[in-house]
Parts: C-alpha cells; sequence; structure tokens
C-alpha cells in the first residue's frame, strides 16, 4: 500500500472546520455528473470526495484554497458539460468571427476617420483569419494562419488606439476603448510570440489570452456605453453589441484552448 | 480525442505522467489522486494544485490508455492508515506508461533543441 503524510489523520479538526467545503462539494459533484452512467458517476463521485478530504487535512492548505479548488473543478465541469470532453477551438473561433464580423459593421458605419475605419477594418481581418485558422484545424493551434493573423489584428488594435477620437458626450467610454484596445495589441502580441516556436510557448499563449480577457472585459462595457449612449452612432449600435457580447464569451473560452496540440 | 503526431498524449497527461513517476518508487509503487496533484503543483514551484474536474479526466484517459492502472483502497486500509475520508482510487505507473512518458519527454527536448529560427516563418502546409 501506498504510504503517504498527505490526507493523514493529523488533519481531523482542520477537516472538521471545512467540513461544509466536503458537503457543497459533493453536491456539486453530483449535480454536475448527471447523465453519466451511474457506475462511472458513483466511483467519480467518492474519489473526488477522498481527493477534496485528502486536500482538506493538508496543513499546507487553507479552506479556503479546498473552496476555490472546487470552484475551479465546476466551472471545468460546466465547460465540458457544454463544449464536450474534447479541446477544440471552434467555440472561440466561432467567436472571434462575430467580434470579427462586428469590426467590418463598425468600419462601414462609423462616423470616426478614415484613418480609424481602416484600422477597424483591418483589426477585422485579422480577427476573422484566428478564427479561419481555428475552423481550418479545431484541434490543433494552427501556427501558420495563427501567427500572420494575430500581427494583422495587432496592427488593427494598434492603430485603433491611436486614432480613436474622444468625442463630446462619450468621454469615459472612448477612453475606455482607447484603453482596452491598447491592452488588446498587448495580448495580441503575446499570442504571436508564443505561436513564434515551432513548439508553441504555452504559458506564453495562456498569459496573452488572459491578457485579451481583461482588455476584452473592458472593451465590453465601453462598446456597451457607445451602443446606449451615443445616439450619434445608431447606425452602428448592433456593431457595438455584437463586438460586446463575442468580447465576454470569446474571452471565457480562450482558456479551452490550453490543451490543444499544436499543428506546424 | 485525436491527437496529432508524437506520443498522442495532451500536455496536462504528460505532466501527470512524469509527476506519478517521479512521486513513486519501487518500495511506494501507488499513488492517489491528490498526492498526484500535489506532485505535479511541487515539480511546477506553483500553489495551484490542478482541479478534480481536469485531474480524473485526464487520469481517466491515461488509464484507458493502458499507462496507468488503479485500484480501489479497501475499508480496512482505510481505518489502518486512520483516516475517517472515503477510500482513494490508487495509480501504478504501468510500463507501457513508461516508455510513453520517455518518448513524450524526448520529444519535447529534441522540440526545444531544435534551431530557434525555424519558426520565424510560418510553414504553409497542411495539417
Amino acid at each position: 500500500m501506498a504510504s503517504d503524510t498527505l490526507g493523514s489523520a493529523h488533519g481531523g479538526d482542520h477537516r472538521h472546520r471545512g467540513s461544509w467545503v466536503l458537503r457543497a462539494g459533493a453536491w456539486i459533484d453530483r449535480a454536475l455528473t448527471l447523465g453519466l452512467e451511474p457506475e462511472e458517476r458513483a466511483g467519480l463521485i467518492q474519489e473526488r470526495g477522498a481527493d477534496r478530504a485528502d486536500h482538506l487535512a493538508d496543513c499546507d492548505a487553507s479552506v479556503w484554497a479546498v473552496a476555490a479548488r472546487t470552484a475551479r473543478s465546476a466551472v471545468a465541469d460546466i465547460g465540458y458539460l457544454i463544449l464536450g470532453g474534447e479541446a477544440t477551438a471552434i467555440p472561440v473561433a466561432v467567436m472571434f468571427a462575430i467580434i470579427g464580423f462586428g469590426a467590418f459593421w463598425q468600419a462601414s458605419t462609423s462616423e470616426f476617420s478614415l484613418f480609424n475605419r481602416v484600422f477597424d477594418g483591418t483589426l477585422g481581418v485579422g480577427l476573422i483569419a484566428i478564427a479561419a485558422a481555428g475552423l481550418r484545424c479545431p484541434r490543433a493551434i494552427y501556427r501558420p494562419w495563427l501567427l500572420p493573423a494575430a500581427v494583422i489584428a495587432a496592427i488593427g488594435t494598434l492603430g485603433g488606439t491611436i486614432t480613436i477620437p474622444i468625442v463630446a458626450g462619450t468621454e469615459i467610454y472612448d477612453m475606455a476603448n482607447k484603453g482596452a484596445l491598447a491592452i488588446v495589441t498587448v495580448g495580441f502580441v503575446l499570442v504571436a510570440l508564443a505561436v513564434v516556436p515551432s513548439t508553441v510557448n504555452r504559458t506564453w499563449l495562456i498569459r496573452g489570452g488572459a491578457v485579451l480577457w481583461i482588455a476584452a472585459l473592458g472593451n465590453a462595457v465601453a462598446q456597451v456605453g457607445w451602443a446606449v449612449v451615443d445616439a450619434g452612432m445608431q447606425t452602428s449600435r448592433g456593431a457595438s453589441v455584437m463586438v460586446a457580447v463575442g468580447c465576454v464569451v470569446g474571452a471565457a473560452l480562450l482558456g479551452r484552448l490550453r490543451n490543444v496540440p499544436v499543428t506546424n | 480525442m485525436r491527437r496529432k503526431g508524437g506520443t498522442d498524449l495532451v500536455p496536462n497527461e504528460v505532466k501527470l505522467l512524469v509527476a506519478a513517476i517521479s512521486a513513486t518508487s519501487s518500495t511506494s509503487p501507488e499513488i492517489h489522486g491528490y498526492a498526484l496533484a500535489r506532485e505535479l503543483a511541487d515539480l511546477e514551484e506553483t500553489h495551484v494544485t490542478m482541479s478534480q474536474s481536469t485531474l480524473y479526466r485526464a487520469l481517466r484517459r491515461l488509464e484507458q490508455r493502458g499507462a496507468l492502472e488503479s485500484r480501489w483502497e479497501s475499508i480496512e486500509e482505510v481505518q489502518e492508515d486512520g483516516r475517517d475520508g472515503p477510500p482513494r482510487r490508487y495509480y501504478t505507473v504501468s510500463p507501457s506508461g513508461v516508455a510513453l512518458a520517455r518518448a513524450a519527454v524526448q520529444s519535447a527536448d529534441r522540440a526545444k533543441s531544435s534551431n530557434p529560427w525555424q519558426g520565424w516563418v510560418p510553414q504553409l502546409r497542411g495539417s
């Protein structure tokens, strides 16, 4: 039998304090494993319960660390329920395509300068190329298309950051969009650098994705603000909403890419 | 899951297999899930342990591929250990698991030692 010091009796008091985590975790596991074969489900619930008890008995771990890990596990389970057990780039690619069409829509209806509209269009090209890379090779990170696509998107967002005007009445949303686009540029540059090596630097790919996620949420706020407040841009309200929805959902899906293999 | 080339293992599976080999020995050839997650966190020098969902799905896949074998702990063993939690599932790395891990590590080493400038030019060829 295996011997180890993790999860042994010394963690009894600790475990007593965190018994609510064990109960909550068990209920979450039961809820999120409905539909599995009964034998498989029972084994899975028991194994996760034992894991949580061991984690709680671990002197290095706090009750909150166990709770946070349980919450992360639940989020991952929900992702598996919605998207299936396989790592795939299709949902992310669809969201990038939606944002890309939104960027084109904004380029064609915006009242901003020609330069700004050209950069919006450039961003649209980059985003749709990223989407095409995902759809072309949904079970892999398709470097030959992803690298140039990320570079084009970065050029588009950098240009957008520089050329977007600050207009009276929507200053706060203009500023938010400018800031978010600047951060998005950094995110795309990180993604591009991560896919430069043929093996793909996954650490930097995830960091780039995290930066995009943060920026996308900021951009979504700006886009919703524009859609609601700016009467002068009514023609592109739909585009703003489309970009906002794409940003939020697409950002939430980026983490799914961490286990996708590489194709050169 | 369709995979491409090499050992056919995704990164999390390789990491878990390497951690399992690192943590087990001839005197203690078995390891349970949480201990494996801790070993992996130690190897990666992080405080964040892999979530149960990701961990046990990866272990199931490794077991289905024959890289790992498992058994449930008996109630007597739980009592002998002085624990009051549910029985654990213990994993052993199989000989084919050792071979898979070795191949995956060699493949990663080869990729690292390849020409670092090679990747600067995208190669437009199909998957």
